[in-house]
């Protein structure tokens, strides 16, 4: 071989003129070639962070040199190596990012596990077979590989130098070659070869990231989890990452609010998924602490048996951030990242009549209310002014039926960060700054958030490898407030309670007399909402800091020891300020007051978990064993201090504790909570097919009592490939069949002094004296942890060629021992009762992903991957004595109930209206109405590549599930209705005439008797349709509440959408750039709702949402 | 060389981690009971502490709008935000909770003497009766010999006793409670008579006179004895002399010491209006309460009327169907709260139970024959007690009384001649007693007067079958609460009995209490 590379050089050297004359005249010179083509992929590997797999013999062909990879497209890859290779290959990429590679002629053929392809043996005759078997990338022998013989029952390992060796070996022998990690491959083989293994996630990448950070190939586990790709989630970069991931991972729920600076809230399974980011749980950080361009790959451990080793904290599943690390090569990389987006419209926004003012009983006034007189039609009453400030006589008109759109200001996101990455022989460093600016729809909402991540590796010693991580975190928003009903925010105070007779924009001068009294023409309940916007703070200062030392010591071939310890700390500093004169008394962390107040809050703690592991890994013969044992020691600590001046401000305008008329009120807390643990986790596989494990986990709780402190949680699960069992069998279209199941226990304990029995103390509560308190529960002491039993079966489908693929599940929660405060009767002095409970709730659900690659062509590919979910929680069993005696209670019915008081009604449904025609509220306060869980939730995900374009979009809804429209009962109890703009409202006003009848009917004669559950004992009654004429605004402020307000959240959502183009890398060239893409980037860009009006219902709750903005920008990114 | 000494650090990092691990475990373990112990919370306090918290929570009135709920049942206010349950006679559940009494025993334990600890023992008694009182007038047969166990007898779903067995215990408890008080000395944390165990007596001893009146239909009862332990304490025990006495907290500017209506932070001010209920009574007797209580009709006053006119003062019927009553509201022709209610921090003492209440009592219990006193005198004694009270309770200006004091020259005067309205006849004059009893009770003592108009059917108050939301039986006033729904949740087997054997199965609210039989 060396001597024919030799002769080639020599002969390109020679030629080189007729080379160019081959160019030119469009053929080609075998002989022309004298690189390899391991050369050429380890370049185009570089250039677009891609992986190859091919076989051992294949390095050493020659590819012609006339190639020109800078101008080469990525999309071009698999075409541009055919060609340099002379179509001596063929080239199938598998996944984004990575290619297999085969020769298209081979003497051997090597069979990837899960591909056929034709025989084409070599018949050899020999007694003895030798060889050794290497990994393909560092060439290092391969130890305790499985080696045998396809056909017999002969096997073998391959010793320390790699080496296997069998006797008496017939021709025609083909090797089935495994381990874990590594591919499977089928080779013919001739006497004294090499054969290389590939890494098996180079190639599928098969393997995810496991509970305590540990690395698994995919197919071992028993148990779901399912993980999303860094690149993914960087197409369109919002405030939080949580919202990308909404639809994307089965069983992962995400409510996003249209509120300002509210992060999504994500619940995994119906509970609370922990975060783990490379393999620490860190208590104090949620997703929006971790740049989106840091991320590596998110990996979402769904079930309790996936995260049993996390003890009680991994009860709810976790999320698995593996962050960016180095380089594949040495070498210094520099990325920047831009995406901004701008407010382009809005998906919902409430909606109000603009016909009649403030006021009731069909009079304009600024008490309250909008049920007051028609507009436009001349009406002349005594009105504020807000320009020259005093009350003048003018006309009611609707000059302020735009004032809440008047008062919004553009949304607008933007995400930037830079990294750079120096990658060295021996470790590697990567600091990332990332900043993100959002401005919300409110005036004075601005929220800046920086983060600051160093990361790196350092390989000590051929044994000892160290990583450490630290990461800073700021946040900061001037003035959280306009959200809300009970909160009085913007659309409770502009649209609910407030008329469209007046111009806000002319109140954007606020102040009437400095800090002490507003410019308004209200004196209750509603403020200025300019000085609400600027006078009425509610700021938040978030700071974290995390950091994590890692080591990793490589104590034999088979065994590993790790250490690393996790610590992250916050200080919080949330800040309250008003001034003088306000009348919105709520809302704001803790109230406002009307003779003005200042309050802080100042939160700091620090949480902490070290972990020593030891695992093993070893084969024998068929089988391999992986182990893992470990302790862990968590400890957490968190404290707050609340100050507030009390009874108001000495001084307008001064904000500060020394300035309160009263003794300022101060109160502490401190929370304290340590875990210490040990673990283990067993794993057997057979085969590399049959995979069974079981792990144990024993804590000891500060919180539990003393007899019940230490617990123990086991769980045990297997799986088996049989597309990998029925080799021979196997059809050509199946890739994979996977069956799995696992069963696990998790425990989860109380917080911090709930068993214990202490006064309450608070100073200064009548003329200086000071009060204590007993709890109003029983604490037990001897309860014992809350358990839970997770029991998941699945089965996981490839076909032809991965083209399509399917994972389903479909696991079984049982709630036990449920340490719950029990309702006693409170004559007993006593509310509830700390007990275990003995009621118990099941939650099923089903997790199906469904994906393929639709089409696939030279230039063009459409993915499809979707998926749905359920989750529901029923009643499993009842406590004889702690669970309620109601109908809605019962084994086999659903635990989330919606439960109401509604009016009476008839048996078919219509409201009951009495003598004076208005409605009857129902004797029976507890009907059941429905159920406010979705019944699925889903995703679906399309991606275009076309050349160098790619074009991804995603959809993601809700199916049913209950939930109470706040915006549509109070628009109705106030007048602002759009609904209520009607010929008797007409008639009312402006003519004095009632004509309005409630539509329902009335009782004629007969009566109606209830049991305590309110179901019928008897009924005789008679009705009639109702004919009591009544007035149109006092019915609807009787008549607004009700089950006319619950709807369906059902939901289609068109999530996010992206448009890239990958620059061309000569073009990326002339500005330094090895790789640049530009595209267009949209979130929240459309909203079809069953019932849903005036609000957007993705939170899973209504309380007068705020509009729901449609975002459009740009993303450029460049890799220097 | 290097690398023998990264092999040295490496086994010296090993030895760190391993040591800090398992040294902080094993130490950390033994530490588990302090780990979680709150440092914010603590298991001894002061007797005085929990008596503060348990005299504020028997005397105490909660603020703004739910201040007002049982003067709008009681029809002293209409409430012009939207159609109010209470106003127009919708009752929903009452409260069955003692939870705010069960430190009561410790405060009697912690005592660092044993005269301190009777006199913790009398409140305990005291703040016990008290509290059953409430609950069982409210509701009817309730636990009593089994309530406040939960902890001690590990009693978590009570018995229901008969209500008259509870009232037989509410009577034991105050006598008890007379007793420790009588042995007790004067102890701290008491923020109405500075722990005064003499006025705490009179205050047990007039409670009593209080909870016996609520039995009159009972009065032939040969176990309760209602009229000679009438006799017995007006003869023997020390009871209210005068408004000193009064069961009341005092209000000043301080952060949860106003008064629960004082305008600062209260947005409800704007909807409240003074019914006729009130003021045709104070009108139709000259009575310069009137002034005192409302503020007069803008519309009358801008049409030139005088502020210190009667006639310039106008009620609405709180019975009126909620359009009408807006429709008023329109006009400007009603009278809002006076002023003194909203714009004084300090406002007027919150009263529990008053002198002037006591001496109502009294003539109801000597124009029933059960005592030998005056009637007219301890009504004119009620009457002059009540306008005292306002009078020295209120600044001396106009804003507030409008040009007519409330000024010894007036109530003298006024008192001297009020036995010519005390009409003839037991029934008659036990209407004209309560009505007082009422006027004297304008945004006072909570549920008091509901009851006697229960009890007694007076002062008749206007109910309107077209606006009432008492769907049931139109006519009338609810006679009860029902049972709170987690009483039929988790107690039901116990509820459920007791529901049976007083209204036959119904939780009716419309069905009478065995007092009032």
């Amino acid at each position: 071989m060396k001597k024919q590379s030799l002769t080639l050089a020599l002969a390109i050297i020679l030629s080189m003129g007729v080379f160019q004359l081959g160019i030119a005249k469009g053929t080609y010179f075998l002989l022309h070639q004298d690189k390899n083509i391991t050369e050429v992929l380890k370049q185009v590997e570089k250039r677009f962070g891609v992986r190859f797999n091919y076989e051992s013999d294949l390095k050493d062909l020659k590819v012609k040199n006339n190639f020109d990879i800078n101008s080469l497209k990525k999309s071009e890859v698999a075409e541009f190596l055919k060609n340099v290779t002379l179509n001596q290959i063929s080239v199938e990429q598998v996944g984004n990012n990575a290619y297999v590679i085969r020769t298209n002629n081979p003497t051997r053929q090597v069979k990837h596990s899960g591909k056929t392809s034709e025989m084409n043996a070599k018949y050899l005759i020999q007694q003895a077979l030798t060889g050794k078997v290497i990994d393909s990338s560092t060439e290092e022998p391969i130890v305790g590989a499985t080696v045998r013989l396809k056909g017999t029952n002969r096997s073998t390992q391959t010793d320390e130098q790699g080496r296997y060796s069998f006797d008496n070996v017939d021709n025609d022998v083909t090797l089935n070659i495994s381990i874990l990690g590594y591919h499977s491959v089928e080779i013919t083989v001739g006497n004294n070869e090499v054969i290389k293994l590939t890494k098996a996630d180079e190639v599928l990448e098969e393997v995810v990231v496991t509970a305590l950070g540990i690395k698994r190939e995919q197919k071992a586990l028993g148990y779901a989890v399912q993980d999303i790709k860094g690149d993914q989630l960087q197409k369109v970069k919002g405030v939080d990452v949580g919202t990308t991931l909404t639809g994307r991972i089965a069983g992962l729920r995400v409510f996003n609010s249209t509120e300002f600076n509210a992060m999504p809230s994500i619940s995994l399974r119906g509970m609370n998924p922990i975060l783990v980011i490379d393999g620490v749980y860190y208590e104090n950080l949620n997703l929006r602490d971790i740049p989106v361009d840091n991320i590596e790959n998110i990996s979402v451990l769904k079930g309790a048996t996936a995260t049993a080793l996390y003890g009680s904290m991994g009860a709810g599943g976790a999320i698995m951030v593996t962050t960016k690390k180095g380089l594949d090569q040495k070498g210094v990389e520099i990325a920047v990242s831009s995406n901004n987006m701008f407010f382009s419209g809005y998906l919902a926004l409430p909606d109000v009549q603009s016909s009649y003012s403030a006021g009731y009983g069909g009079e304009y006034n600024t008490d309250d209310e909008v049920w007051g007189d028609k507009l436009d039609i001349g009406r002349i009453y005594e009105q504020w002014n807000p320009l020259t400030k005093q009350m003048e006589e003018s006309e009611l008109t609707s000059k302020g039926k735009n004032n809440f759109n008047n008062f919004l200001e553009p949304g607008f996101i933007s995400n930037n960060s830079v990294s750079f990455t120096n990658q060295g022989e021996n470790g590697s460093i990567r600091t990332s700054i990332n900043h993100i600016y959002n401005k919300g729809q409110y005036p004075n909402t601005k929220l800046n958030m920086t983060n600051i991540s160093v990361s790196g590796e350092t390989k000590i010693s051929e044994k000892l490898n160290l990583e450490s991580r630290f990461a800073y975190n700021r946040r900061y928003a001037p003035n959280d407030f306009g959200a809300g009903y009970n909160s009085q925010g913007y659309i409770y105070n502009i649209l609910v309670w407030t008329g469209p007779e007046y111009d806000l924009t002319q109140f954007k001068d606020y102040w009437l007399v400095e800090n002490e009294e507003q410019n308004w023409h209200y004196r209750a309940w509603y403020d200025n909402p300019y000085l609400s916007a600027y006078e009425k703070l509610s700021s938040e200062l978030i700071n974290k800091l995390n950091a994590s030392v890692t080591l990793n010591y490589k104590v034999s071939d088979w065994g590993k020891l790790m250490i690393r310890s996790g610590y992250d700390y916050y200080g919080n500093t949330q800040e309250q300020t008003n001034p003088m004169g306000i009348y919105g008394t709520r809302g704001g962390y803790s109230g406002f007051h009307n003779k003005g107040k200042y309050w802080t809050n100042k939160q700091d703690g620090f949480a902490t978990t070290n972990d020593l592991i030891f695992t093993a890994n070893k084969s024998f013969s068929d089988f391999t064993v992986d182990a893992l044992a470990g302790a862990a020691v968590f400890y957490r600590r968190d404290n707050g201090l609340i100050a507030s001046t009390v009874n108001g401000l000495s001084i307008p305008g001064f904000y500060s504790l020394r300035n309160s008329i009263d003794p300022i009120s101060a109160t502490e807390s401190k929370n304290k909570e340590m875990i210490n643990s040990i673990y283990g986790r067993l794993s057997l596989s057979w085969r590399n097919a049959i995979f069974i494990e079981a792990t144990g986990r024993n804590d000891w709780s500060s919180t539990l009592p003393e007899e019940n402190r230490s617990f123990f949680y086991p769980s045990v699960s297997g799986s088996i490939v049989i597309s990998d069992l029925m080799k021979d069998y196997k059809p050509n279209w199946l890739s994979l069949f996977k069956v799995r199941s696992s069963w696990a226990v998790t425990k989860a304990v109380p917080d911090p002094y709930e068993i214990r029995q202490a006064f309450s103390v608070t100073s200064n509560v009548w003329d200086g004296k000071s009060t204590a308190a007993y709890p109003n529960s029983i604490k037990d002491f001897t309860i014992s942890p809350t358990q839970r039993d997770m029991t998941e079966i699945g089965a996981d489908v490839a076909l032809f060629d991965n083209r399509l693929y399917a994972n389903y599940t479909r696991y079984y929660r049982l709630l036990h021992n449920v340490t719950t405060y029990a309702t006693i009767s409170s004559a007993t002095g006593f509310s509830s009762r700390l007990i275990n409970t003995e009621e118990q709730t099941m939650t099923k659900g089903h997790e199906i992903t469904v994906g393929g690659t639709t089409i696939k062509k030279e230039n063009f590919k459409w993915d499809i991957i979707g998926n749905l979910s359920q989750n529901l929680t029923y009643y499993h069993k009842l406590d004889p004595e702690y669970s309620a005696d109601a109908l809605y209670v019962k084994v086999g019915a659903r635990a989330d109930h919606y439960v109401t008081r509604d009016w009476e009604r008839s048996p078919d449904g219509q409201i009951i209206h009495n003598d004076s025609g208005m409605p009857i509220s129902a004797t029976h306060a507890a009907r059941l109405f429905g159920y406010s869980a979705p019944q699925w939730f889903w995703g679906l995900t399309n991606q275009f590549n076309y050349k160098d374009f790619s074009l991804s979009f995603s959809f993601d809804g809700r199916i049913k599930g209950l939930s109470y429209s706040s915006m549509n009962a109070r628009l109705w109890q106030t007048g602002a209705h759009p609904d209520s703009d009607t010929p008797e409202r007409y008639e009312e006003v402006v003519n004095g005439n009632r004509t309005f009848i409630g539509n329902g009917v009335k009782i004629v004669s007969g009566s109606v008797s209830y049991d305590k559950y309110g179901q019928i004992i008897s009924d005789d009654r008679v009705f009639a349709p109702n004919d009591k004429t009544v007035s149109y605004e006092n019915y609807w402020k009787r008549a607004y509440s009700g089950t006319q307000n619950i709807w369906d959240e059902t939901f289609i959502k068109l999530r996010e959408i992206s448009l890239n183009y990958y620059v061309p890398s000569t073009m990326a060239n002339r500005f330094m750039a090895k790789k640049a893409s530009i595209g267009i980037t949209g979130q929240n860009l459309f909203l079809w709702t069953k019932e849903y009006r005036f609000s957007d219902p993705d939170r899973g709750e209504e309380d007068l949402n705020s509009p729901s903005m449609r975002y459009l920008g740009f993303n450029i990114n460049l890799t220097f | 060389m290097v690398f023998f000494n990264i092999k040295k650090m490496r086994k010296v990092i090993n030895y760190i981690f391993i040591g800090i691990l398992s040294t902080s475990a094993i130490t950390s373990c033994s530490k588990f009971d302090e780990i979680n112990s709150n440092p914010e919370a603590s298991e001894k306090v002061t007797s005085s502490m929990i008596a503060t918290r348990i005299i504020i929570n028997i005397a105490n009135q909660p603020n703004q709008k739910s201040f007002l709920q049982p003067y709008m049942l009681n029809k002293n206010v209409v409430w012009t935000e939207f159609v109010e349950g209470y106003q127009y006679n919708g009752f929903g559940t009452g409260s069955l909770s003692f939870t705010s009494l069960n430190d009561a025993h410790f405060m009697v334990e912690f005592a660092g003497t044993e005269g301190l600890a009777k006199s913790y023992e009398g409140l305990m008694y005291f703040a016990r009766a008290v509290k059953f009182f409430e609950a069982t007038m409210d509701l009817g047969d309730i636990p009593y010999k089994e309530a406040l166990q939960g902890e001690s007898e590990k009693n978590y779903f009570p018995k229901y006793d008969t209500q008259k067995d509870v009232f037989l215990g509410i009577l034991r408890e105050l006598e008890m409670a007379d007793k420790a008080f009588a042995d007790g000395d004067t102890f701290d944390g008491d923020p109405i008579y500075g722990g005064d165990t003499d006025n705490w007596r009179k205050l047990v001893n007039s409670y009593a006179l209080n909870v016996l009146i609520q039995l009159s239909k009972r009065e032939s009862d040969t176990d309760l004895n209602v009229k000679s332990r009438f006799k017995d304490i007006l003869d023997n025990k020390p009871i209210f002399t005068s408004n000193d006495d009064n069961f009341e907290l005092i209000r000043s500017d301080k952060s949860g010491q106003q008064y629960p209506f004082y305008k600062v932070g209260n947005n409800f001010t704007i909807y409240p209006i003074v019914s006729s209920e009130i003021i045709d009574r104070l009108k139709t007797r000259q009575d310069r309460r009137v002034f005192y209580y409302a503020n007069p009709s803008a519309k009358r006053i801008k049409e030139g009327k005088s502020a210190s006119d009667f006639d310039t003062y106008v009620g609405i019927d709180p019975s009126l169907i909620y359009d009408d009553i807006l429709d008023i509201k329109n006009t400007d022709d009603y009278s809002k709260f006076n002023d003194r209610y909203t714009e004084i921090p300090t406002g007027e003492p919150t009263q529990q139970l008053s002198y002037a209440q006591v001496c109502f009592i009294i003539a109801e219990a000597a124009t029933r024959g059960w005592v030998t006193e005056s009637v007219s005198q301890w009504y004119k004694k009620g009457v002059e007690a009540s306008m005292n009270f306002i009078y020295d309770n209120t600044p001396n200006t106009a804003q507030f009384h409008h040009g007519m004091p409330l000024d010894d020259a007036y109530v003298n005067n006024y008192v001297d001649n009020l036995t010519n309205g005390l009409p003839s006849g037991q029934e008659a004059i036990i209407e004209e007693i309560i009505t007082q009893k009422y006027l004297a009770s304008f945004l006072q003592s909570e549920f008091a007067t509901y009851y006697d108009y229960r009890r007694t059917g007076y002062p008749k108050w206007k109910i309107n079958p077209a606006s009432s939301l008492n769907s049931e039986a139109p006519n009338k006033i609810p006679v009860r609460w029902k049972y709170p729904s987690d009483e039929f949740n988790y107690n039901s087997e116990n509820v459920d009995e007791a529901v049976e054997r007083q209204f036959g199965g119904v939780d009716d609210i419309n069905q009478l209490m065995w007092i009032l039989k």
